[in-house]
């Protein structure tokens, strides 16, 4: 499969062919940096195969420059950078700086750096914030090849703050990424350890009486999906990490009692989802996926792959704080430290409690099963329905972005994706002339996953024409959580503040959720648009949206 | 069916294993090593007046919240040592198994909260019976010891949305 989309990518002509030929390295690039923070203009970037040792083990992971997470890159709003990328491992290579509006042959999906060939980047840098990079060629990312980007703003920062980190979060396996695909097409739960038992049959026989249990089992094994399946790869393969350091190394950031404190929160993960909070510390989001949102203050927020969240903190006790970032499926952790001396620990929280897939995350929100027989599919679903990559259209997709989503305490203040609201107007006031509509779908058994039913091998390409103005509406009809992203175009989340919506380049639809976003195809060629779990992008989660 | 119900037996002790080690905590002779530190890419110099948004005519919430946002330009920190605040909100809904409220309630400038649409435990000795989704409502909070906001009293405020 991968190699069938990799064939296509590679027919593509055109920007295609222009970014697959490689240029002579220029002179003024001299020896890659070996330091995990890079400023300037200028990058010599090499992808290479780097050791690490993880829990006292050892691997080989994929890096830049010899770093895991590849080195930070602080550019300048208004400055043009320059990246000669050198690809120095036995297959294929390219970079993708996600979330930065380049030209399109600049974007790292159109083509690949064959071994031992040199590609260098151009591009104006027009906007700010934290945003990161990763390679978009076969497992790549999976391994190790991913860093930050901090793009500071031309006319200064919107709020004021004392430090400024990067904290990066990524799983990391020691299986080979191609194992784990394998475990999950032989079997899709293989890494669920949490699956209901026949003990837990009884006890909810005994609560709600047995011929509603046994209905409620029969419908989860209509619905290829065990109710507790939140995260398809657990922490029985994945030691989840901070800035590359697993949680009993202890990454620590300091502070002074008192400071402010920005954290750069990026999701790098291949395909894990993260609950994150700092226990006794508000956070105050001051950025979502690098743009300026009202600040609004929270004990915890919800981090889809491939997202970013800019906190500032200000502690002002002599004393370390652990920062948790538990997965979404509650089989592991990341951990760090917030602290004024190196050193310092604060008590690790018990994780909370797993989040159970309920009849709304089917896309069945208020039905009791009861009355399913009675109820009549969409002609659109009925469209989908019986298609070998659809095993479940959501019959009454709920709009569910108040909702910060499942297995949260009560009592804790959580975002939701109602809470962010940009700080400025939208740069096109204009309507939407037109409407995509797609349905994230799956085989959840057969670990197929797809746009309406269509891996990408099977569909065409969404057709756009430059300076459209387009509403593109999700409906998820699978039991998992999909952050989209867009290449190259920004994804306007229409989340009820009108012109003030927030502009995002991935935004994470719930199970059984419907939502909708505004584009504007101001940039001309092709651009990726896939779910960022790298597993479902692989098995088929993926289109060419191309703007002409 | 019936191999979805038997196979999670028999791994299920395994599992248990598998997270028990999976995030081990840290060993001494891990803590005596230097820990890795952050890079500090420094602080954010001179602040800009960033471009304040228009208060929506729709929700008084969020005018609020953007008005003590121009107030100082600065963060708003929930305060340590408040014990309890009072706040007005539309209910969402209503969870009389679990004695919960879904609320989007204004901002709690006692406790420096924003305007925020979350979960709240009640408290077993409020009736929850007269609370409905899509009332407006006054309420009081308490921290708890674990530091959760707890609903002590809640009443209608009159009117629906």
């Amino acid at each position: 499969m991968t190699v069938t989309r990799r064939r296509l990518m590679q027919r593509a002509g055109g920007a295609g062919a222009l970014a697959l030929s490689s240029w002579p390295s220029p002179t003024l690039l001299a020896a890659p940096g070996r330091a995990p923070l890079l400023t300037g203009t200028e990058f010599a970037l090499e992808i290479e195969p780097v050791p690490l040792t993880i829990n006292g083990r050892r691997a080989v992971a994929t890096g830049i420059n010899g770093q895991i997470p590849a080195p930070i890159l602080r550019w300048r709003e208004g400055d043009t950078v320059t990246l000669a990328v050198t690809n120095r491992l036995s297959e294929p290579s390219s970079i993708h700086w996600h979330g930065v509006r380049t030209p399109s042959p600049m974007d790292g999906v159109p083509g690949l750096i064959a071994p031992d060939e040199t590609f260098v980047y151009r591009f104006p840098v027009h906007q700010s914030g934290t945003f990161w990079y990763h390679s978009h060629s076969m497992f790549q990312e999976q391994t190790g090849l991913y860093g930050a980007i901090v793009i500071e703003p031309k006319g200064g920062y919107a709020q004021a703050f004392d430090r400024d980190y990067v904290v990066l979060l990524s799983d990391w396996s020691f299986e080979p990424p191609e194992t784990i695909v394998s475990n999950l097409k032989f079997q899709s739960d293989y890494y669920n350890y949490g699956q209901r038992t026949l003990g837990t049959f009884i006890d909810d026989a005994q609560r709600k009486g047995l011929a509603d249990t046994v209905a409620d089992r029969l419908e989860w094994g209509k619905m290829r999906m065990s109710p507790t399946d939140i995260l398809d790869v657990s922490g029985a393969t994945y030691t989840y990490l901070i800035n590359g350091q697993a949680p009993g190394v202890n990454w620590t950031a300091l502070f002074r009692p008192g400071e402010r404190v920005r954290l750069r929160f990026i999701n790098g993960s291949s395909m894990s989802i993260f609950d994150v909070r700092i226990p006794d510390l508000p956070m105050t989001i001051v950025q979502a996926d690098g743009n300026d949102v009202m600040p609004v203050t929270v004990d915890e927020f919800r981090i889809s792959v491939a997202e970013t969240y800019d906190v500032i903190v200000r502690p002002a006790v002599d004393r370390a704080y652990t920062i948790f970032a538990q997965a979404e499926d509650r089989t592991g952790y990341a951990r760090g430290t917030l602290a004024p001396r190196p050193g310092m620990a604060a008590a690790i929280p018990p994780m909370d409690p797993r989040p159970m897939r309920t009849m709304t995350d089917m896309g069945m929100g208020g039905m009791e099963h009861g009355e399913m027989p009675g109820m009549e599919l969409s002609p659109e679903g009925k469209r989908l329905e019986g298609k070998v990559g659809v095993d479940n259209v959501a019959m009454m997709p709920a709009e569910r972005l108040r909702r910060a989503g499942e297995g949260f305490p009560a009592g804790r203040r959580v975002l939701s994706y109602a809470d962010l609201r940009a700080t400025r107007p939208g740069s096109d006031p204009r309507p939407p002339t037109h409407e995509v509509r797609l349905h994230l779908t799956g085989n959840m058994e057969r670990f197929i996953w797809g746009f309406d039913g269509k891996k990408f091998s099977e569909a065409g390409p969404i057709e756009l024409k430059r300076g459209d103005r387009v509403r593109f509406v999700l409906i998820n009809d699978t039991m998992m959580e999909h952050p989209i992203h867009l290449h190259g175009l920004w994804s306007e989340l229409d989340n009820g503040h009108g012109e003030y919506r927030p502009y995002k380049h991935t935004i994470d639809v719930k199970p059984g959720e419907r939502l909708s976003y505004l584009i504007t195809a101001d940039a001309p060629g092709r651009w990726a648009f896939h779910c960022h779990l790298l597993y479902h992008m692989e098995m088929g989660m993926f289109r060419d949206v191309r703007v002409s | 069916m019936i191999a979805r119900l038997d196979r999670p037996l028999v791994i299920g002790s395994l599992s248990i294993a598998l997270i028990a080690c999976m995030n081990s905590a840290p060993t001494s002779a891990e803590q005596s090593t230097a820990v890795p530190l952050g890079i500090d890419l420094g602080g954010s110099g001179p602040v800009i007046a960033s471009p304040q948004p228009e208060p929506p005519a729709h929700t008084t919430q969020i005018a609020d919240q953007t008005a003590s946002a121009e107030h100082d330009g600065d963060m708003h920190m929930a305060h340590e040592g408040h014990s309890d605040a009072h706040g007005t909100g539309t209910v969402n809904s209503v969870d009389p198994g679990q004695h919960k409220v879904n609320m989007s309630h204004a901002p709690i400038p006692e406790i420096g909260w924003p305007a925020m649409t979350m979960e709240f435990p009640v408290a077993p000795s409020v009736d929850l019976k007269a609370i409905k989704p899509g009332m407006s409502v006054n309420f009081t909070i308490e921290q708890q010891p674990g530091g959760m906001y707890e609903i002590r009293a809640i009443t209608p405020s009159g009117g629906r949305r």
